[in-house]
């Protein structure tokens, strides 16, 4: 009996949800955010971090429209998938600890400065076995033979993540500086 | 015949089975241990197998190892009882079999994919036919709809079996409670999501733990069933005087001293 009131219970759930994780919801913005900056500000209510949609900046330089957007985050979403990136690195609460989390990668201080981000991105996930960072840890991501136009992608996933109201995840985390803010 | 070994000869349909079922499991087990230690020295050792079998594979070979033997587990475990408890034989015996063997080449050749192919280019393509990049479910897409036909195959000779045999308390909570809330509904990204989304629902998840207890306390009987075969015979040998053979206090001054039993 229990079972059956559980399982139509979710059913009707499982819609709900479907209707609050698409993008253009309201945690999950449109792909076209990523045309603007992402910024993020303590909210007293939830007393956590969530994301503020900024003025425009667009990625590469160059203003996408909705559908160009999504044909290239749809770029990024499938290279992570077809290179098993979440084996090692974290998404949205998803994956592993070897590596960073991925989720507001986008805004990672790492990355220096605005101008430079986009850039050192690109150029990292071409040849990350030379770029790489380790911190300390000795952990080196590995040549996984993404092209410039996959990197692109990525890039443009991960900023359209960032965008993401995660209710405060990753907890403790700081953003790089953008347009004279951070 | 000795106890808590398996005699091949006096094993059921089911049970033979179940059987391989369980070697492959016990394989299966091995490479999530083997593939787990190197991804645990690859935390020490980041060097260890760079570029060559880096720590995203072995992450993914350990536990998509588990999840497999786990699955291989519990079809053997349901195939073993099976034929006891529904007083018959399975029904596609045959077809159970031949599903056997296909889960186990797919299982083979993703393991092989895993291993020598590894990631593919940002396309559909890929996850079709490489990697799904998406954790736990890591298999290529033609192997999960190979895995729901065998699945499929398996609920049929098991619901079929009771169907056409006897139903019991165990095999109403197998095809139920196992079938239709533990693999439609209890583990699926719906679930995964309605869990997330809503809290509460995780709470009154907790019933459907209540019956995981049951399926656990069944397994734990099976695996005593395992441990103990052929005891029933020693156990039929010990037959325990009754009170009045114990105590008789009308023994003949005559009668013969037998040797107690056992």
């Amino acid at each position: 009996m229990i079972t059956a009131v559980m399982f139509v219970i979710l059913i009707f759930l499982s819609f709900h949800s479907m209707s609050k994780i698409q993008a253009g919801s309201k945690r999950g913005p449109a792909y076209s955010v990523i045309n603007q900056r992402i910024f993020y500000k303590f909210n007293e209510d939830g007393s956590h971090m969530i994301p503020v949609i900024g003025e425009q900046a667009p990625l590469f330089g160059k203003t996408l429209s909705e559908e160009e957007s999504k044909q290239l985050v749809t770029k990024g979403k499938l290279t992570i998938q077809g290179k098993n990136c979440i084996n090692c690195h974290t998404l949205l609460g998803n994956g592993s600890y070897y590596a960073p989390d991925l989720t507001k990668a986008w805004l990672d201080p790492g990355w220096g400065s605005e101008s430079i981000r986009e850039q050192l991105m690109i150029d990292f996930l071409m040849d990350p076995s030379t770029n790489a960072r380790t911190f300390g840890s000795g952990r080196k991501m590995p040549k996984l033979g993404i092209t410039e136009e996959e990197a692109r992608g990525i890039v443009a996933f991960l900023k359209w993540m960032s965008a993401i109201d995660t209710n405060g995840f990753p907890h403790n985390f700081q953003t790089i500086e953008q347009g004279g803010q951070s | 015949m000795t106890i808590g070994q398996l005699d091949w000869n006096n094993l059921n349909g089911g049970q033979k089975l179940a059987t391989r079922y369980f070697i492959v499991a016990v394989v299966l087990f091995i490479a999530q241990v083997v593939f787990g230690f190197i991804a645990g020295l690859q935390y020490v050792f980041p060097s260890l197998f760079y570029e060559v079998l880096d720590f995203n594979v072995n992450r993914m070979v350990h536990i998509n190892a588990m999840v497999v033997w786990m699955l291989y587990g519990f079809i053997g475990a349901v195939y073993w009882l099976v034929e006891d408890e529904s007083g018959r034989e399975v029904v596609g015996l045959k077809l159970g079999n031949i599903a056997f063997y296909v889960l186990t080449a797919a299982v083979t050749v993703v393991v092989i994919v895993y291993l020598f192919v590894q990631i593919g280019p940002g396309t559909y393509n890929t996850l079709w036919f490489i990697n799904e990049g998406r954790e736990y479910i890591e298999a290529p897409r033609w192997a999960d709809i190979g895995i729901v036909v065998v699945l499929l195959i398996f609920f049929y000779n098991i619901s079929m079996t009771f169907m056409k045999g006897r139903w019991s308390g165990i095999s109403g909570v197998l095809v139920l409670d196992l079938f239709v809330e533990r693999a439609i509904g209890g583990s699926t990204w719906q679930a995964y999501f309605a869990g997330q989304m809503h809290p509460w629902f995780v709470q009154a998840m907790q019933w459907r733990i209540l019956f995981g207890v049951v399926t656990v306390l069944g397994l734990l009987l099976l695996v005593w069933d395992l441990l103990t075969i052929g005891s029933k015979e020693t156990r039929a040998a010990a037959v325990v005087p009754s009170p009045e053979e114990s105590y008789s206090s009308t023994i003949p001054a005559d009668a013969e001293v037998k040797p107690s039993p056992g």
